[in-house]
């Protein structure tokens, strides 16, 4: 029995290594010209109807065409529509690209854009975009490549819900392997929380891509990014290097940093029913005693730029510049603060005014820059206890209106309809994001006309008056917008930054030598 | 009696698995977060949500949510994941080869520097040999493994260029990670060899075994040693433990697409049932090595087999 045992004993130490050898796959080599790039998370998923999340939605247009797409401003143009018209307020049409095929040969066709987004309505598909078509009433098919879609009411921002990639009709769901689509690449192997790899589609409609693949790495821990950056392990990385590499970052031969405006907009958020934070003039006091500036250059190496306007960034054609500014001010700060009814009980002693928690993510910036913040408000008598959270704690809590102060972001914001999401009296979650409890009837009713209104100067005028008075009321504070931030190795040509971070320019790029 | 050996380990291990998974299903329901949310998203309409979450059951009292979970983990099936909106077991097994290999990999890096390291320590007490594998054993088990890691891939990736910085594919791609995941199990391990070591070399039937001629290797590998290996094997069978489900900061650092990641990044989405999925693998991976921990005693020392 003992001999027995030894024996497979034995057997198994010896097996171990030719076990652990063959274990190991081997990645596979890519042929041709192509291009690998870093993401600093996974991708849940990647079919269209139900991706979520900004990696998927930047990888997206590779794979998938789409009726509309956003280009590298952020504005809508044309895709799969030849062309695209309003006929009314509450009608589109869209003739489609003719001869335009998905990755399985089929044609693309009406049927399979009415199909896609029926699919995503259909309640009983559970897809997470369907409140996104809660306007729509109708979609009809006038021909093979003609497209009509009819809404129930008004409403302008519509279009946008129409830059999802169509896929051609009858395509199950719920498959490891997404659909595929019509864009210039096509999925060839996708390894959840490993790798995405695309290969050229040779019949994309609007050409060939210039390079025969892309490879996309997951590479989650920050460190690991920028070895495998220095290694060249990687060619490309795009917003997801840390303002205190990129210094390394420049020093790496053959590698070059490039930095655009970008449209990522940070602020700080306070809960409108606290008894302190009620106050306006409480909340200007915070916007005059934090120096955005200081932060910008000593903890963001100058990777942003302040921001005065609300929410949309200087890009966008809605964007409102002409309102009231909170520059680093202390003084006017303490005098708002004395006004508002909290006087400083000891002068320049350590007693203070008032307390606030700031929440905060466990990111590792986020929390250096809340603790800046903590500073530059003690001098000017607000106490500020930062408390940072786990990713879903935090973010349940700032949902839930469980916080005075948060610090958070928005991504990618290119429609200004947002601002109905963010501070109309009705959007409170669960309805909107309307978190502090923002309540104002002048700013509802601009809110509701702007939805409805299709002449464009017209609603640029309704939403420069909304961003004057949120500017006014100091409902968020609001800090700066990020630089998009690309470290590329050098040799390729044609990489263009997009405002929402989309890489849908790899189509574009050229590759020189190997 | 082996069927009976066997039947007393399940009773233990039995209450150990479902002890495991219970808190981790009340925990789980503690901390804050939305799944529904996180499925549908923020934007979408209050009626789907509450249609979801009936469907998941998420509106039923805890208890009853408890009891359709034991049923289902009993029924072998474990839910579709909210994230990636597949099968649980489906994603988890896709994850396990990673895990096991890289387990494997780290066990066999702390085996092969451990024990002999161990044994000259033991043979050597009190030289400077002894000393420098004592610093060893500190600095392994200081180091921690988000240190260690990038450490390793700046000499041997970066600088050396032998091994790639991250990924998994081909065996070159294992041995930094494994290194980095063995090496505070190596530091453990060296330590008990040594002291397990050293308190059987003073025993009398090594002087007998002495006394009959036997060559010195053979008196310290077959004789010591072995008599020594029970609480090594102990300790390797828990560590071992410690490896299927503790290489989370490896994995991370070295983007090793294992159960470790995972199981962040469902914590992380809230999926329930992937995280519950994934105690699940843990724990049985646990108490599975445990019982093969007990089965290696038998074969290490016969005396004690089967007596449980």
């Amino acid at each position: 029995m003992v001999s027995h045992a030894k024996n497979h004993m034995n057997r198994v130490i010896l097996i171990l290594p030719l076990f652990l050898l063959l274990a190991c796959g081997s990645r596979e080599v890519l042929p041709g010209k192509g291009i690998r790039v870093g993401l600093d998370g996974t991708i849940s998923a990647l079919d269209p109807r139900f991706a979520l999340g900004a990696r998927a939605a930047r990888i997206a247009p590779l794979i998938y065409s789409s009726l509309l797409r956003l280009n590298e401003k952020g504005q809508l143009v044309p895709d799969l529509a030849q062309s695209w018209s309003q006929q009314n307020e509450v009608t589109y049409l869209f003739r489609l690209h003719k001869g335009v095929r998905f990755h399985n040969g089929t044609e693309v066709t009406a049927e399979d854009v009415r199909a896609t987004f029926a699919f995503i309505m259909d309640p009983k598909n559970r897809s997470p975009k369907r409140g996104s078509y809660g306007s729509v009433k109708h979609i009809d098919i006038i021909d093979r490549y003609t497209v009509m879609f009819r809404l129930k009411d008004a409403y302008v921002s519509f279009p946008y819900a129409l830059t999802v990639g169509v896929i051609p009709q009858g395509s199950p769901f719920r498959r490891k392997s997404p659909p595929v689509g019509s864009g210039p690449f096509r999925l060839q192997v996708w390894r959840p929380g490993e790798d995405v790899v695309l290969a050229a589609n040779p019949n994309y409609f609007r050409g060939r891509p210039r390079i025969d693949w892309v490879y996309f790495r997951i590479l989650a821990n920050t460190t690991t990014r920028l070895l495998e950056m220095k290694k060249g392990g990687v060619d490309l990385l795009q917003n997801c290097v840390p303002a205190y590499a990129v210094k390394f970052m420049t020093r790496i031969p053959g590698v070059q940093v490039i930095k655009e405006t970008g449209i990522t907009y940070q602020y700080l958020g306070y809960n409108l029913t606290d008894r302190i934070l009620r106050h306006r003039e409480v909340r200007q006091a915070i916007s005059h005693a934090i120096d955005r500036e200081a932060i910008i250059t000593h903890t963001l190496k100058g990777l942003a730029v302040k921001a005065d306007g609300v929410v949309l960034s200087p890009l966008h054609w809605a964007y409102e510049g002409e309102v009231k500014r909170y520059d680093y001010d202390p003084q006017q700060a303490k005098k708002l603060l004395d006004a508002a009814g909290f006087p400083d009980p000891d002068g320049d002693g350590p007693r203070m005014r008032f307390s606030l928690s700031l929440k905060t993510s466990t990111d590792m910036e986020s929390r250096e820059i809340a603790q800046i913040i903590k500073g530059q408000l003690k001098g000017v008598g607000i106490g500020l206890e930062v408390r940072s959270f786990e990713w879903g704690t935090f973010f349940d809590d700032i949902k839930k209106g469980n916080f005075q102060v948060y610090s958070l972001r928005w991504i990618g914001v290119v429609d200004p309809d947002i601002f109905y999401y963010l501070f109309h009296s009705s959007s409170s979650p669960p309805n909107g994001a309307n978190r502090g409890q923002y309540r104002n009837p002048e700013v509802d009713r601009l809110l509701e006309e702007a939805r409805r209104t299709v002449d464009k100067e017209r609603r640029k005028k309704l939403y420069s008056s909304i961003q004057k008075i949120l500017a006014e009321d100091a409902v968020y504070t609001s800090l700066w917008y990020r630089d998009n931030l690309v470290v590329i190795t050098e040799g390729f040509e044609g990489f263009q930054i997009y405002a929402g971070g989309e890489y849908t320019s790899l189509k574009d790029l050229m590759r020189q030598g190997r | 009696m082996v069927k009976g050996f066997f039947l007393r380990k399940l009773a233990v291990l039995v209450p150990t698995v479902i002890g495991a998974i219970t808190l981790v299903f009340f925990f789980l329901h503690l901390i804050p977060g939305d799944p529904v949310e996180v499925m549908l998203g923020e934007t979408a309409l209050q009626a789907d949500k509450e249609t979801l979450r009936e469907e998941l059951g998420l509106n039923l009292p805890l208890h009853l949510q408890y009891g359709r979970f034991i049923k289902g983990v009993v029924q072998g099936d474990l839910g579709d994941s909210y994230f990636y909106r597949r099968p649980v077991v489906r994603v988890i097994a896709e994850r396990i080869p990673a895990t096991v290999e890289l387990a494997l990999a780290a066990f066999l890096v702390a085996g092969l520097i451990a024990i002999p390291l161990g044994i000259i320590s033991a043979l050597r007490e009190g030289t400077a040999l002894d000393n420098a594998a004592v610093f060893f054993s500190l600095l392994g088990v200081s180091m921690p493994n988000f240190w260690l890691g990038p450490l390793l891939i700046i000499l041997f990736s970066l600088h050396l260029g032998w091994f790639p910085v991250s990924g998994r594919g081909g065996v070159g791609s294992l041995v930094l990670p494994a290194i980095t995941l063995g090496t505070a199990l190596a530091a453990i391990l060296s330590r008990m060899t040594r002291a397990s070591l050293l308190e059987r070399l003073g025993e009398d039937y090594l002087t007998v075994a002495r006394a009959k001629g036997l060559p010195e290797w053979k008196v310290i590998l077959k004789h010591a040693l072995r008599n020594a290996l029970i609480p090594i094997i102990t300790v390797m069978g828990l560590q071992f433990g410690v490896l299927l489900s503790g290489a989370i900061i490896t994995e991370n650092v070295f983007s090793w697409p294992g159960i470790g990641t995972l199981l962040i990044n469902a914590i992380q989405a809230r999926d329930y049932p992937l995280v519950q999925g994934c105690v699940l693998f843990i724990s049985l991976s646990y108490v599975l090595v445990n019982l093969l921990t007990d089965l290696v005693y038998g074969w290490v020392d016969p005396r004690i087999r089967l007596r449980g």
